[in-house]
């Protein structure tokens, strides 16, 4: 089963018995001004095939990472379901990581508007909360760069699309602090 | 014998706070448009002047904890801060950090819960050692944590999960994080320092 992959700031998304009465009208302005910023009204997301996969986006997100953080959290939504309801559109060249091979999976949700945001918000919201199929996922930045790292052996990194963070701790430029 | 302490000091009805509150709003609303002129013909010279004189002094001085607070709010206003983006206010900070308006700068700040501001400043000092962080600063950070609000607790979590090695185990066990994800990093933080 395919999910996209999206990451989120935990915070911003309702807890517990309260996602399970999230609808357009309550949910939180937060989750949608900060968290689904659209650019020309297409939200971005990466596919991946199975949810084991999910690494190689946390990888992939932690690549470009400027400054330094101990872990990100991502959130998986069922690819059909968005699909079902939204224009997607496979868009490899929008795609922001400094990993070659990822690139392919990025995706962009496509003529959002703030109805249809709204929509999207209350279909992660429902997710965050129902937690179904683990689609929360926490990924250890310190892990990530160790993947990194062996990319970067075997020339599948774009080197000047790493983060300044990730290149110091990789050793490629020195560290400032 | 039971003794009912009693505080010499009057309690200050609710609606006094809120008088204060607003007049506080008011005034930095005043200041953040004399400064947005600033800023609309500012060149690099004024921009350093006025940061030094506002830090000059290392003496107490709300109204220019007020100013800093109104000149950073304007900075990170629009931005959408998020961990692995690039920041420019970093500069600002580093400007005022060895003032003393400084902390005065950082209680208003956590007493405003602005989130675009708190969660600027809290970047920031998870960009740096725990070594290097100063009393105030953890002040803040712990403020920030005991706030109640879930976004301010992560934020504040994120620096604390950064510096690694902060310091008191137990101040972080009496915290509780408002979101369940987050009370288990909390824990799980705690379980791997013990």
């Amino acid at each position: 089963m395919a999910f996209l992959v999206r990451k989120i700031v935990i915070s911003r998304w309702p807890d517990g018995q309260k996602s399970l009465f999230t609808t357009k009208d309550n949910l939180s302005a937060d989750s949608i001004t900060n968290e689904l910023n659209t650019t020309k009204n297409m939200l971005s997301w990466w596919r991946i095939e199975k949810l084991e996969n999910i690494g190689d986006i946390g990888i992939s997100f932690v690549s470009t990472m400027d400054l330094g953080q101990r872990e990100i959290r991502l959130i998986a939504l069922p690819f059909e379901a968005v699909d079902s309801i939204f224009e997607l559109r496979n868009t490899p060249e929008s795609g922001d990581t400094a990993i070659s091979k990822i690139k392919q999976n990025h995706y962009d949700i496509c003529n959002l508007s703030y109805s249809s945001l709204g929509d999207l918000g209350v279909l992660i919201a429902q997710e965050t909360i129902k937690n179904n199929n683990n689609c929360i996922v926490k990924i250890k930045v310190k892990e990530a760069i160790k993947s990194i790292k062996t990319l970067l052996e075997n020339g599948e990194v774009e080197i000047d699309l790493l983060g300044k963070y990730i290149k110091e701790q990789l050793g490629l430029v020195k560290a400032t602090n | 014998m039971s003794v009912v302490m009693q505080s010499n000091e009057a309690v200050k009805p609710v609606w006094e706070y809120e008088k204060q509150s607003t007049a506080i709003y008011s005034t930095l609303r005043d200041i953040l448009s004399y400064y947005n002129e600033v800023y609309s013909t500012q060149n690099g010279n004024n921009y350093i002047l006025m940061i030094k004189s506002l830090t000059q002094s290392n003496k107490f001085d709300r109204n220019k904890a007020a100013k800093l607070l109104a000149i950073f709010k304007n900075k990170v206003q629009d931005l959408i801060i998020d961990f692995d983006e690039k920041v420019d206010y970093f500069e600002f900070l580093f400007d005022i950090r060895d003032s003393g308006a400084y902390s005065d700068f950082l209680v208003y700040a956590q007493r405003q819960k602005d989130l675009n501001v708190c969660n600027a400043i809290s970047i920031f000092l998870s960009q740096n050692e725990y070594k290097n962080i100063g009393a105030d600063e953890e002040k803040f950070i712990l403020a920030m944590l005991k706030s109640n609000e879930a976004q301010l607790q992560e934020f504040a979590l994120a620096a604390v999960l950064n510096w690694d090695n902060f310091f008191n185990l137990n101040l972080l066990k009496a915290i509780d994080m408002q979101n369940k994800y987050l009370q288990e990093d909390l824990i799980e933080f705690i379980q791997s320092k013990a």
